[in-house]
């Protein structure tokens, strides 16, 4: 089937959802992009004053958060981020209101299609989750699509699929292995045709932890104050973080030349952080993610800074802490034999958490994600096996293509299917 | 009328919000050039805002819309142009593509937050109103070669929208015959389905564009999942 064939008003129809840890990404086709907003809810006190101002609502979600905004001491109760590692607690029912609200507000910017076009009756809905999130977390959004259906009428249809299987959809790549890598967890998830999902391999780690470790460097270097401002870690953790090719090497050359790996980092006019000649914390930063179980870290986890859940799938337990290239390797061993040649060939790494930076002066002791995936499974595996690395085309926004590609051309009669958690969820048939 | 609308929008909240959003970013108001509602500098660049407040009809906004930026692709009154509105509706703009494909940026105002939606593209030369005198006297300085370009572009720019008017006045007969039928019993369909066969045609151009993006092209995963029910249903 090619592009020929496919159904024009389909096209104006398919619209994607991607439910990440940090940011919500959402949106139709037809826009080429997805609107980003940031996976947040503030539930607002009872208050006169914002009553005389005509505000009525209890919840602000996205970018209105910052609107609303009050003392710190508040924050911490009215504040909700409702995904945790990707995750939503079922009887988490603040989390299910931000969720709510979140999708909701993304269609009602699109109501203006449906009075403009009367031909047009609804989007046909994918929604992306973790591959490892739980069933009820489907069936939670289901309800809340027929809900926000019944209330604007711009959800036809609506389905889940796998955040991986999205990734690989939008490489347009049939057999391969995801990594996805998020702020809350770490996907690896092995593909023919459809995940195989006796194979995801899922560690409860990611962007989270990289910000945990460039929060302890900047309280190392004397901004302890900045530890707690999560935008000044996040643009420390971005600026400075490196990922080394080999962490033993990369510290021992940096310990022996200071100067080549200073850095400052200009968080605002007011303030800069200097390394000075502790350039070598760089590679901490981006190593966390690929072996958290580095000697190195020890220091940070008895500190509790580093407090990596295991992750239960079926009767195995994933230890938190497992070396990225082990994971690989279980994942891939779980697939048939015959598939495992083609998989090593095809790794996709996706996600935020793979982007990081490689300063032409470096070149030889720091990385890019790829270039480090390939070296760990080399080193495993002897350099005679071929293993093909690569990042996804568009990293933030791979999952979001992937979603609309399986709402452009999943056929209309497919219907949904509790057991295979698969087909359309239709207006008219299941609500 | 215009100078009205004018004035009212430069002092309404989306001006307010398009003026704190260039502050903060460091360029300075300036008296904006015919055109645009407001205008702001740093350096020599100069950017052009062009307010827009959506009416109740979202068939009037798309063309008004259409037709603004036809005519800033005209005049060009600034190096860097956008059109603001509030909250972006997608039946209310023509697609992304035209805005695209013609260098003019769109804004989005929520609230006090302004973001860019579509990112404009510096234009190469800008027609301030002396520019064109000189262009029809024909005593530049410039080379020749500048001058064809641009009469070349104008040319393309008065043909496009010769070909809006056509439409808009052939959409119009279509209305008003259908609308003079209405109380009729035996109406006739014909205006009617002239109007959607047009406006169909229109989206059919988007859709095709839209099919063309590089992660849907050729992408096997729609065969797959074109046939997914059936195998499954079959499993």
């Amino acid at each position: 089937m090619g592009g020929a064939a496919l159904d024009p008003r389909r096209a104006l129809a398919a619209y994607g959802e991607d439910y990440g840890t940090r940011y919500f990404k959402y949106g139709p086709l037809v826009e080429q992009r997805p609107r980003v907003v940031e996976s947040v809810g503030l539930f607002l006190e009872e208050s006169h004053l914002l009553k005389m101002f005509g505000i009525e609502k209890q919840l602000v979600v996205g970018e209105d958060v910052k609107r609303f905004l009050g003392a710190r001491s508040a924050l911490a109760r009215s504040v909700v981020y409702p995904l945790t590692d990707g995750e939503v607690r079922r009887d988490d029912e603040r989390a299910w209101q931000v969720l709510a609200e979140l999708s909701r507000r993304g269609f009602d910017q699109f109501k203006g299609l449906k009075e403009s076009k009367d031909s047009f009756d609804g989007f046909y809905v994918t929604a992306a989750l973790s591959a490892i999130a739980p069933e009820y977390m489907r069936e939670e959004l289901l309800k809340i699509h027929a809900k926000i259906d019944r209330e604007l009428g711009l959800v036809k249809a609506f389905t889940v699929i796998p955040q991986p299987l999205a990734v690989a959809i939008a490489e347009k790549e049939i057999s391969c292995v995801v990594v996805e890598s998020g702020h809350g967890n770490t996907q690896i998830t092995p593909i023919h045709t459809y995940p195989i999902r006796e194979a995801v391999v899922a560690l409860y780690r990611g962007g989270a932890e990289a910000d945990a470790i460039a929060a302890e460097v900047l309280k190392d270097l004397g901004y302890g104050d900045l530890a707690s401002d999560e935008m000044a870690v996040r643009r420390f953790k971005e600026e400075a973080g490196l990922i080394p090719l080999d962490l033993s090497e990369a510290l021992k050359k940096a310990k022996e030349n200071p100067e080549r790996f200073r850095c400052k980092v200009r968080l605002s006019t007011l303030t800069e952080i200097d390394l000075e000649d502790k350039g070598w914390y760089r590679f901490l930063i981006g190593e966390v993610v690929f072996n958290p179980a580095h000697e190195l870290f020890e220091s940070f986890r008895k500190k509790g800074v580093l407090s990596i859940r295991d992750a239960r799938l079926g009767e195995e337990t994933v230890e938190g802490t497992l070396p990225l290239e082990e994971a690989l390797l279980r994942s891939i061993r779980k697939t048939p034999t015959t598939l495992h040649d083609a998989l090593l060939n095809r790794i996709i790494l996706s996600g935020g958490n793979f982007q990081w930076k490689v300063p032409e002066n470096l070149k030889d002791v720091a990385a890019s994600a790829p270039l480090k995936v390939k070296h760990l499974l080399g080193k495993r595996l002897g350099s005679g096996v071929n293993v093909e690395v690569r990042l996804t085309q568009d990293p933030q926004f791979s999952v979001w293509k992937g979603c609309v590609v399986w709402s452009l051309a999943l056929p209309e009669n497919y219907l949904w299917n509790e057991k295979r958690g698969e087909g359309w969820f239709k207006r008219g048939v299941h609500y | 009328m215009v100078q009205e609308r004018s004035s009212l929008l430069t002092e309404s909240p989306l001006a307010d919000a398009v003026r704190r959003y260039y502050a903060e970013l460091g360029y300075t108001e300036i008296e904006p050039p015919e055109g645009v509602d407001v205008a702001f500098r740093k350096g020599e660049h100069r950017i052009g805002v062009r307010l827009v407040k959506f009416s109740r009809s979202s068939v009037r906004d798309r063309r008004f819309i259409r037709s603004e930026i036809y005519r800033l692709l005209r005049d060009r009154p600034c190096e860097e142009l956008y059109i603001a509105v509030e909250e972006i509706s997608f039946g209310r703009l023509p697609p992304p593509y035209e805005f695209r494909e013609s260098g003019i940026g769109l804004l989005r105002v929520s609230g006090s937050s302004v973001e860019i939606a579509i990112p404009a593209t510096p234009l190469k030369k800008v027609v301030a109103t002396s520019t064109r005198h000189t262009l029809q006297e024909g005593g530049s300085s410039r080379s020749v070669g500048d001058e064809y370009l641009e009469v070349d572009q104008l040319v393309k720019v008065v043909k496009e929208l010769k070909e809006l008017i056509e439409e808009v006045k052939k959409r119009s007969d279509a209305l008003a015959a259908s609308s003079d039928r209405k109380s009729d019993a035996n109406v006739s369909a014909t205006a009617l389905e002239d109007v959607v066969h047009s406006e169909a045609k229109e989206n059919e151009k988007n859709i095709d564009y839209v099919l063309a993006v590089d992660f849907i092209k050729g992408n096997p995963w729609l065969g797959i999942i074109g046939g997914f029910g059936a195998k499954k249903e079959g499993d």
